[in-house]
C-alpha cells in the first residue's frame, strides 16, 4: 500500500513520517509517538476524548487522517506542561476537583486550551460551547466549568478578537 | 469533632497523573511480543451454531490462534448463577455473544481473520419480552432450566386485603423503564500476560472488580486462584459496568495468551462495548396504593418484573435491592410485593449505579405525586405525612433505630435550597405560551453497602517505609470516584501525616485479600473502616515502640501520644493543645526499622450482622441507610416536546463527608446521569438487535444539557461509618427521573409513566420507533 | 475489509486531473462524515479505491463578496461561517444553523461543501442554503457548470455531482437579487456574475461594505432589465415596492441541547415591502422530508399577504399537511406533524414580532 510522507510538528518537535492511508492522527499520536494521553472513546467524533489542537483549533484526532496533515502543527495534553510547569488549566483541574476517572480529562483540557488561546476571558456560555463536544460521565461538568472559569478570569492580556475570520 | 485530614476538600491524589496524560489506562499498556485479540460475535440474537470453520482464519498471515467454545475448559461462569458462556458453543442467546476469538500480530490481521471465520447458524425464534417469557407455555431461553424465571423475591407485611379495605382512595398505575448503557468513557480493555512472575496468567486492564475477574478466569481455566493474578489500572469509569463483561473478556484473553504463550491485548471499540456489555434492567412495574382521605398510606401492592436478558448475571441481587426500596421511605402497614427477573434473548442486564433502585423509585415517587393529585394534596405534605422517622418500621420489618433517620431534615433542606414552596405555588397558576414550567421532587432511603447480598468485608494494608513514607493497599478499587484520596485521607488522619507521603497502590489480587466488589456505595464505609483499622494497628505498634524508647525519659504512656503534622507529640501542661514533640514520623520510622520493629499492618473490617428471610422478605436487610431528596425544576416546550431541566437541588445525608468537594463531584455526576436516564437515554432494541451502538445514537448529557445544580450535603454521623461516613455514589442518580417526571407533570398536566421522557412521549404521549409504536 | 489509496494535493487542477484519470475516487474534505462512514462500515458509502484529500487546496477556502452574491469556497468550515461578519450580516440563518452543527471540534473541521455533498436529510446547512436559493458551482477538468442547490440535491444522500467533478463554490445571491431572479426567471443577467475566478479586488470586503446597496441595484437593474418588465413588475416599480425588508429565523429540535442531529429544523426567510405585504418567502424544513426542499404550498399561501393578517397556527397545520403529502405516513409522522406545525407557527410569529419591532425603530 502506498505510503504518504508527512512532516508534522507535535508538541514543538518535528517529525517526518511515512503513513498509510487509513492511519488516523489518533493512531499516529498514540501508537507511533507514544502520546497515550490522547484517548479513544468512540472513534466517530462524538465523545471528544481524542481532542487535540491542530493548527490552533480543537479537533477530534479520530476524524483526521495523518496523511492530510503535511506541514501541520499538533498539540496534545503532553504538550501543555512546559519544563515541568503545569499549564494553568491543568493546575485548575487539580484544584477544582475537575477530574474523576480522568479519561475525558486530556480532551477536555485541549478544548479548554484552544478556547483560551483565542478568547482568554470567555463567559460561561462560551466555555460550555467550547466543551460541548467533550463528554464526561463522572463529573456532571460542574467542577470542570469552575476550573476553566478560574483560569479564564485571570490574566491581564486582552481578549483576542476572533470574531472576524481572516482568510489570509 | 475536629479533624486534620478528613472532612476536608483535599485535592485528589491521582489528579496530577490524570491532567498530564501520564496516567496509564489499559489501552495504553504494551508488553513485549504482545498480540491483539478480537472477538467474532453472533449474527443473530438467538441461533443454533451448526458449524464453525476456522481454517482460513488460521492461515491468514499474522494470525497466531483462533479459539472457539471447544477450547474453553469450563465455559460457564457467573457470580451468582453460573450460566454465562465465555464463547457460545451450541447456541447463541443474545446479540453480543462471542462465537470465536482470534489473536494476531496486528489488530488489522485479527480483524481480517474474523471475516474469514465461517459460521453456519440456524436462526431460532427468541423471546424478547419478559411478559412473554413468564407465560406457562413459553419456550425456555435456557433449555436445562425449568423455566424462564431467574428469581422471585416475595415480601409480605401485614394483611394486604385488610389494608386496602381501610383505604379511602386506591390508585393502580403501571410504569416502565428502559435499557440503559453505563457509557463509561473508556471502552473495556484487558491484557493477559502468561507466565509472568510465577503466576499462570496476569490480567491487567479496566477491571472494576479484580476479585470477581480473578474468580471467573480461574474458574474458566480450571486452575487455583493463586495462579491468576489481577492487577488493576487506571479505570476510565465503570458505574457498575466493568464486571462480568470484563470477566468474560479476561477469560478469553487468558485462553489466547496461554495458547500462544504471548501477552494478548483486547480492546473493545465503542460499538463492541455497547453491543456486548450488560445494561441497566428495564422494569415493568404495577403499583397499587391505598390511602386514607387525609393522606395516610395504608397499603401498597407491587409487582415488578425485570428483564434479565440472556444471563442471570446480577439479576437476583439487583431485584433484591428493588424489594427493599420499592415502597419508598414511607411507613406502610400492609405491603405485598413480588419482584421477578426473567430470562429473554435480549442483551443481558446487570449492575449499574443505582442497582435496582432507580426503576422502583421512578415508579413509586411518580405514584406519590399521582396520589397527591388524587387527594388534592401538596405532594410535599403527602410525603411529610408518611416518611420514615427514627423507630419507623420499614416494609421489610426493620426498626430504624441505630442511626439518625434524617429524611425530614434532608427534605426540608432541599425544599429551602430550591425555594420549592414558592415555585410550586407559582407554577400551579396558569402559564401563558407554549413553554411551561414545573417543579417536582423525589425522595429515597437507601441501604448502604451489600446488605444481605453477600459477605461484606474488606481489607487494607499499610506499609511504612523506613523513611516514614507509606504504601497503602486496598482490596477495593479506584473507579474514578475518588477512593484513593478518601482512603489516603483516612490513613493520614489516623497517623498524623501529610497525604503526599502516601503512595496508593493499585489493587493486586496476589497481595491483598479478596475484599468483595467495589460496588453498592460501600467503599468509604467498609473499605474506609479497613484502612482505619490498619492505620490504628500500625499506630499502636509505633506508640508502643515510642513508649519503649522515650517513655521513661519524658514520662508518658503509649496512649498519651498524639500523631499530627508528621510528628509524634505528647500532651504537656494543663491546657488543651499544649504539646511537646517527641520525634518526627520520619525519624521514628528509621529508628523502628533499625530496632527490628514491623511497621506494616493488615486492616480488616466486617460489616455488622444483618438478616433476611427470602420467603417473607422480612428482616434487617441493611445495617444502615442514607436519605436523599432531589427537586427538579423544568421548562417543557409543549410545542416540540423538548424538556429543559433548569435546576436540580440535591440534598443527601452522607453521614460525614470525608472530602466535601469529592461528595459534590459525586452529586453533580449522579444528577447528570439521572437526568440522562430521565429524558434522553435509551438503548433501542428490536427483537434482540441493538440499534444504537455508539454515542451518535446513544445520547448521554453534554455540558449544554446541564442544569444549575445545587448540592446540599447533610451530615449526621453514623455510629458505624469511619468518622461517621456512609454513602453517596448511588443515591445521587436514583432520584432524578421521578423528580423530573413530577415536574413535567406540573408543567403540562400530563403524566408520563415510561422512561425516558423523550420528545415523542412529551409531545404525543407515546414513544415511536422504526419497528412500530411502543 | 476496505482498502484504498490516499491521494493528496494542494492544487485544484491536480485534483481535477486525478478525478479525470482515475475511477473509484471518493473526495475527502473535513472528514467528519466520511471518516465516520468508513469507521462504521456504513452501507451508504459507495465502494472506492482512492480517497482524494482536497482539504489542503487553499483555493477552495474563501468567503468573498461578488456583485450580487456572496461566494463561499467548499472548504469553508462551520466555524469560519460562524465567525464571518459578511455571512452573519447578510445570511444570518446560515450562521444560526452552523452554530447547531455537531460540536466545536466538528465545526472546526467540517465544511460547507461536505455538508452539501453528503446530502443528509438532516444536514443542518441545507435548509438555510435552499432558503437563500444558493447555487453550486461544479467543475471538472474540462467543464464548469452552475446549478441551483435545489437541483443539485437529488435525494437522501444523493447529489448530481459527477464522478469527475468537484464542488468548487457555493453562491448565495443577495436577497433582493434573488427575489427578482425567482420572480422573473431571467437568468441571463446573472451569468456574468457567475465568473468564479478568484477576483482579488472583491475578495472579502470589510463588513460595512457588504450591505445590500439599493442604489447600485436599481442602476444595474434598469440597465439590464428594462425590457423584461412585465406588468406585474411595473406595478411594483410605480409603487416603489422594490425595497423589500428581509426577516428570518432558524429553529432546530434535537434530542439533547447540543451535539445532536436535527429531529426537525426550519429555515424561514420572509421579504416584505413597505406596505408590509409578504412579497418573497422561503420555507425550508430539515429532516422533515427525504431531502430538504421548499414547502411550496406554505410559501404560496404566504405570498401577497399582509404580515399582520397571517394566521401562523393555520400555516403550521398547512406545513404539516404538506409534509405528509410528500412523505406519506411514516413511523415518525405522529411526532413530526405537530412538531413541524409548531416550528412554522413559531417562525412566523418571530417574523411578525421582528416586523413590529422594526417598525418601532
Amino acid at each position: 500500500m502506498k505510503k504518504i510522507k508527512v512532516n508534522l510538528t507535535v508538541n514543538g518537535k518535528e517529525f517526518t513520517l511515512e503513513v498509510g492511508p487509513k492511519e488516523r492522527l489518533l493512531d499516529t499520536l498514540r501508537e507511533r509517538l507514544k502520546l497515550t494521553g490522547v484517548k479513544e472513546g468512540c472513534g466517530i467524533g462524538e465523545c471528544g476524548a481524542c481532542t487535540v489542537i491542530l493548527n490552533g483549533e480543537a479537533v477530534n484526532s479520530c476524524l483526521v487522517l495523518t496523511g492530510q496533515l503535511d506541514g501541520s502543527e499538533v498539540i496534545t495534553v503532553e504538550g501543555l506542561e512546559v519544563e515541568g510547569r503545569l499549564d494553568p488549566l491543568q493546575q485548575a483541574f487539580i484544584d477544582h476537583h475537575a477530574v474523576q476517572c480522568g479519561f475525558c480529562t486530556p480532551g477536555m483540557l485541549m478544548s479548554a486550551r484552544a478556547l483560551l488561546d483565542k478568547n482568554p476571558h470567555p463567559n460561561r456560555e462560551e466555555i460550555k460551547r467550547a466543551i460541548e463536544g467533550n463528554l464526561c460521565r463522572c463529573t456532571g461538568y460542574q467542577q470542570i466549568i469552575e476550573a476553566i472559569e478560574s483560569v479564564a478570569g485571570k490574566g491581564e492580556e486582552e481578549g483576542a478578537d476572533y470574531f472576524e475570520w481572516d482568510p489570509d | 469533632m475536629s479533624f486534620n485530614k478528613v472532612n476536608k476538600s483535599v485535592k485528589r491524589i491521582d489528579a496530577y497523573e490524570k491532567v498530564t496524560g501520564r496516567a496509564k489506562y489499559g489501552a495504553d499498556l504494551k508488553f513485549a511480543g504482545m498480540l491483539y485479540g478480537k472477538v467474532l460475535r453472533t449474527k443473530y440474537p438467538h441461533a443454533r451454531i451448526l458449524k464453525i470453520d476456522i481454517k482460513k482464519a488460521l492461515e491468514y498471515p499474522g494470525v497466531e490462534a483462533v479459539l472457539t467454545a471447544r477450547d474453553v475448559p469450563n465455559n460457564q461462569f457467573g457470580v451468582i448463577i453460573r450460566n454465562q458462556q465465555v464463547l457460545a458453543g451450541k447456541e447463541t442467546f443474545y446479540i453480543g455473544d462471542g462465537v470465536a476469538v482470534v489473536a494476531a500480530r496486528t489488530e488489522e490481521a485479527a480483524e481480517r481473520a474474523l471475516e474469514l471465520i465461517e459460521v453456519k447458524y440456524q436462526e431460532l425464534p427468541g423471546i424478547y419480552d419478559p411478559e412473554e417469557a413468564m407465560k406457562e407455555d413459553a419456550d425456555r431461553v435456557h433449555k436445562e432450566l425449568p423455566g424462564n424465571q431467574v428469581i422471585h423475591h416475595p415480601l409480605r407485611k401485614g394483611d394486604i386485603e385488610e389494608g386496602f379495605a381501610r383505604a379511602d382512595v386506591i390508585l393502580e398505575r403501571e410504569y416502565t423503564t428502559q435499557f440503559v448503557e453505563h457509557s463509561y468513557l473508556e471502552p473495556e480493555v484487558v491484557i493477559a500476560v502468561p507466565h509472568e512472575q510465577n503466576s499462570l496468567v496476569t490480567i491487567y486492564g479496566s477491571v472494576q472488580n479484580p476479585y470477581a475477574t480473578q474468580n471467573a478466569v480461574a474458574s474458566v481455566l480450571q486452575v487455583e486462584l493463586s495462579r491468576v493474578r489481577v492487577i488493576q489500572n487506571h479505570l476510565g469509569g465503570s458505574f457498575g459496568g466493568k464486571d462480568e463483561v470484563i470477566s468474560s473478556m479476561a477469560a478469553r484473553a487468558a485462553l489466547l495468551a496461554l495458547k500462544t504463550n504471548r501477552p494478548v491485548k483486547m480492546v473493545n471499540s465503542r460499538d463492541e462495548s455497547i453491543l456486548e456489555s450488560y445494561k441497566r434492567h428495564p422494569y415493568r412495574m404495577k403499583y397499587k396504593v391505598g390511602a386514607t382521605r387525609e393522606g395516610k398510606l395504608v397499603a401498597m401492592e407491587i409487582k415488578a418484573v425485570a428483564d434479565s436478558g440472556a444471563y442471570a448475571c446480577q439479576t437476583p441481587f439487583v431485584t433484591w435491592r428493588s424489594v427493599v426500596q420499592a415502597t419508598g421511605p414511607y411507613e406502610v402497614p400492609h405491603v405485598k410485593t413480588d419482584t421477578y427477573g426473567y430470562y429473554t434473548n435480549n442483551i443481558y442486564t446487570g449492575a449499574m449505579r443505582g442497582y435496582g433502585s432507580p426503576q422502583v423509585i421512578f415508579a413509586q415517587e411518580s405514584l406519590m405525586d399521582e396520589l397527591a393529585t388524587e387527594l388534592g394534596m401538596d405532594p410535599l405534605e403527602l410525603r411529610l405525612q408518611n416518611i420514615y422517622h427514627n423507630n419507623s418500621i420499614t416494609a421489610s420489618g426493620q426498626r430504624l433505630d441505630n442511626h439518625k433517620v434524617s429524611l425530614k431534615e434532608v427534605i426540608l433542606k432541599a425544599v429551602e435550597a430550591s425555594n420549592y414552596r414558592e415555585k410550586y405555588a407559582e407554577y400551579n397558576k396558569s402559564q401563558s405560551g407554549d413553554k411551561k414550567r414545573g417543579i417536582g421532587m423525589a425522595i429515597s432511603f437507601r441501604g448502604c453497602s451489600l446488605g444481605a447480598e453477600a459477605v461484606d468485608a474488606a481489607a487494607a494494608i499499610i506499609h511504612i517505609q523506613k523513611d516514614g513514607s507509606l504504601d497503602l493497599y486496598s482490596g477495593l478499587a479506584e473507579n474514578g470516584q475518588g477512593l484513593k484520596t478518601i482512603f489516603a485521607q483516612i490513613a493520614a488522619e489516623e497517623l498524623g501525616i501529610d497525604l503526599d507521603r502516601i503512595n496508593f497502590m493499585e489493587v493486586d489480587t496476589s497481595i491483598i485479600p479478596d475484599s468483595g466488589s467495589t460496588v453498592a456505595s460501600r467503599s468509604t464505609l467498609i473499605g474506609g473502616n479497613a484502612v482505619r483499622n490498619a492505620a490504628r494497628k500500625v499506630k499502636a505498634i509505633i506508640a508502643e515502640f515510642i513508649e519503649e524508647e522515650y517513655g521513661d525519659e519524658f514520662g508518658f504512656k503509649a496512649k498519651d501520644l498524639i500523631f499530627k503534622d508528621n510528628r509524634i507529640y505528647v500532651a504537656e501542661g494543663k491546657d488543651v493543645g499544649d504539646i511537646k514533640e517527641i520525634i518526627s514520623f520520619k525519624e521514628m520510622a528509621g529508628k523502628a526499622y533499625n530496632a527490628g520493629v514491623l511497621l506494616s499492618a493488615y486492616g480488616w473490617y466486617k460489616a455488622p450482622e444483618i438478616s433476611w428471610d427470602e420467603e417473607t422478605g422480612q428482616g434487617n436487610p441493611y445495617f444502615t441507610y442514607v436519605y436523599g431528596c432531589q427537586i427538579a425544576e423544568v421548562e417543557v416546550d409543549t410545542g416540540t416536546g423538548e424538556i429543559e431541566v433548569l435546576k436540580m437541588t440535591a440534598a443527601h445525608d452522607v453521614g460525614r463527608a470525608i472530602n466535601p468537594a469529592n461528595v459534590k463531584g459525586q452529586i453533580y455526576g449522579g444528577v447528570m446521569m439521572g437526568l440522562g436516564y430521565a429524558i434522553m437515554e435509551e438503548l433501542e432494541t428490536e427483537e434482540g438487535y441493538i440499534r444504537n451502538t455508539n454515542f451518535d445514537g446513544y445520547l448521554i448529557p453534554t455540558v449544554r444539557d446541564m442544569p444549575e445544580i445545587i448540592p446540599v450535603i447533610v451530615e449526621n454521623p453514623d455510629p458505624v461509618g469511619p468518622y461517621g461516613a456512609k454513602s453517596i455514589g448511588e443515591p445521587t442518580l436514583e432520584l432524578g427521573s421521578a423528580a423530573i417526571a413530577n415536574a413535567v407533570f406540573q408543567a403540562t398536566g400530563r403524566r408520563i409513566r415510561s422512561l425516558p421522557l423523550n420528545l415523542e412521549r412529551v409531545l404525543i404521549g407515546h414513544s415511536l420507533s422504526k419497528g412500530g409504536n411502543r | 475489509m476496505l482498502e484504498y489509496e490516499l491521494l493528496t494535493t494542494g492544487r485544484l487542477s491536480q485534483a481535477l486531473e486525478y478525478l479525470d484519470k482515475l475511477e473509484g475516487v471518493k473526495l475527502l474534505a473535513g472528514g467528519t462524515d466520511i471518516l465516520v462512514d468508513i469507521k462504521k462500515k456504513s452501507g451508504r458509502l459507495p465502494e472506492f479505491d482512492y480517497l482524494l484529500d482536497i482539504s489542503n487546496i487553499d483555493a477552495l477556502k474563501f468567503i468573498r463578496q461578488k456583485n450580487d452574491f456572496i461566494e463561499l469556497g467548499p472548504l469553508v468550515t462551520h466555524t469560519m461561517i460562524i465567525n464571518n461578519r459578511l455571512i452573519k450580516d447578510n445570511f444570518p440563518v446560515i450562521v444560526e444553523a452552523a452554530k447547531t452543527i455537531g460540536s466545536n471540534q466538528i465545526r472546526n473541521r467540517g465544511t460547507i461543501g461536505g455538508n452539501i455533498c453528503n446530502a443528509s436529510p438532516a444536514a443542518d446547512l441545507l435548509p438555510p442554503l435552499l432558503a437563500y436559493r444558493a447555487e453550486v458551482v461544479l467543475e471538472s477538468r474540462d467543464s464548469k457548470r452552475v446549478l441551483p442547490l435545489s437541483e443539485f440535491i437529488k435525494g437522501p444522500y444523493r447529489t448530481d455531482l459527477k464522478t469527475n467533478e468537484i464542488l468548487t463554490a457555493i453562491q448565495v445571491p443577495n436577497l433582493k437579487v434573488n427575489y427578482f431572479k425567482d420572480n422573473f426567471k431571467d437568468k441571463d443577467r446573472f451569468k456574468e456574475n457567475n465568473d468564479i475566478k478568484d477576483n482579488k479586488e472583491t475578495n472579502n470586503k470589510p463588513s460595512n461594505s457588504t450591505n445590500i446597496k439599493d442604489d447600485n441595484f436599481k442602476d444595474n437593474f434598469s440597465n439590464n432589465f428594462n425590457d423584461n418588465f412585465d406588468d406585474h413588475f411595473k406595478d411594483y416599480k410605480l409603487n416603489n415596492h422594490l425595497n423589500l425588508k428581509y426577516f428570518s429565523s432558524f429553529q432546530k429540535i434535537g434530542r439533547r441541547r447540543a451535539v445532536t442531529i436535527a429531529r426537525l429544523s426550519l429555515a424561514l426567510v420572509v421579504g416584505i415591502d413597505a406596505e408590509k405585504i409578504i412579497q418573497d418567502v422561503r420555507v425550508v424544513p430539515g429532516a422533515a422530508t427525504p431531502y430538504p426542499r421548499s414547502f411550496i404550498t406554505v410559501e404560496e399561501a404566504l405570498k401577497g399577504r399582509a404580515v399582520e393578517k397571517i394566521d401562523p397556527e393555520a400555516l403550521g397545520r398547512l406545513a404539516a399537511e404538506e409534509m405528509v403529502s410528500i412523505t406519506g405516513e411514516r413511523w415518525s409522522t405522529p411526532y413530526k406533524k405537530p412538531a413541524i406545525a409548531t416550528l412554522v407557527k413559531r417562525g412566523l410569529m418571530i417574523v411578525e414580532k421582528e416586523v413590529a419591532a422594526d417598525e418601532e425603530d
